[in-house]
């Protein structure tokens, strides 16, 4: 299985979930699972204590961002199957129930998800299935970046 | 016009002509007009679209398309961007002093 990586940024944060970066199965031409297996969260905007909600969850349609081309981690010239995403301006669909992770996290501090062998988040071989991290906040409006690592 | 409450998630089935084959992969809802409205699909009921409004007052027009939707890459490697014709949209007020609406119908024709 070929390892990718994609990196993104969010637009400014509202109330509402701004993703960062989002990973999905294309529209067609599907070959296989695609599985998360690592998150790094931060942010680069100027420090400040806001308690920053970050959601993980499974989206059904692709919405509207700026490509990211994924990085071939093995270095092997392999090209991803999986489309990235940054910067969404139109947010993905998210499907109900699907929620991978909910959590607060003061903006100053950097945060890295290990997910165990066997225990990745998988999206499924369907058509614009995806993975979408994104957070919001109340009132301030920093920027967060997220990078997503994945193998399929 | 159908007026849908503020901080709530609103139901809204499109109804497609029997003859039309309605898959996650061919059924695709957008918004425009309010930017605080989050879309919620349901999993095997690609004809639903859960509609999540936040304090934000205003009009919004939820838009269905049919056809292949997502991201595609060229024999070159670029990544272009599908979407299906536009089958059908709902004109919808967003309201705070609206209540809790029930299940929202719209036909695609």
């Amino acid at each position: 299985m070929a390892k990718f990586a994609a990196a993104g940024v969010s637009g400014s944060l509202t109330t509402t979930i701004k993703t960062a970066v989002g990973v999905q199965q294309p529209a067609s031409s599907l070959k296989g699972r695609v599985e998360m297996y690592m998150l790094v969260l931060s942010s680069a905007a100027t420090p400040a204590d806001s308690a920053i909600e970050w959601i993980v969850q499974k989206t059904s349609t692709a919405g509207t961002s700026t490509a990211v081309t994924p990085t071939d981690v093995d270095d092997a010239s392999n090209t991803a199957v999986a489309a990235a995403g940054q910067t969404f301006t139109a947010e993905p669909t998210v499907v109900s129930n699907t929620i991978l992770l909910d959590m607060g996290l003061n903006q100053r501090s950097p945060y890295t998800i290990v997910l165990g062998p066997g225990y990745e988040w998988p999206i499924a071989n369907t058509a614009s299935r995806g993975i979408s991290v994104g957070a919001k906040h109340p009132s301030a409006t920093p920027t967060v970046l997220a990078t997503a690592y994945w193998r399929e | 016009m159908v007026t849908i409450p503020t901080n709530a998630r609103t139901t809204v089935r499109a109804k497609f002509p029997q003859d039309v084959e309605v898959s996650a992969w061919t059924v695709e809802f957008t918004t425009t007009g309010l930017d605080s409205v989050r879309l919620y699909s349901v999993d095997g009921q690609p004809d639903v679209i859960l509609v999540e409004t936040a304090d934000e007052e205003g009009d919004l027009t939820l838009t269905c398309h049919l056809g292949l939707h997502g991201i595609d890459r060229r024999a070159d490697g670029r990544e272009y961007r599908r979407r299906g014709k536009v089958a059908g949209s709902l004109e919808l007020t967003v309201d705070a002093s609206t209540g809790e609406v029930d299940e929202v119908e719209f036909n695609i024709v």
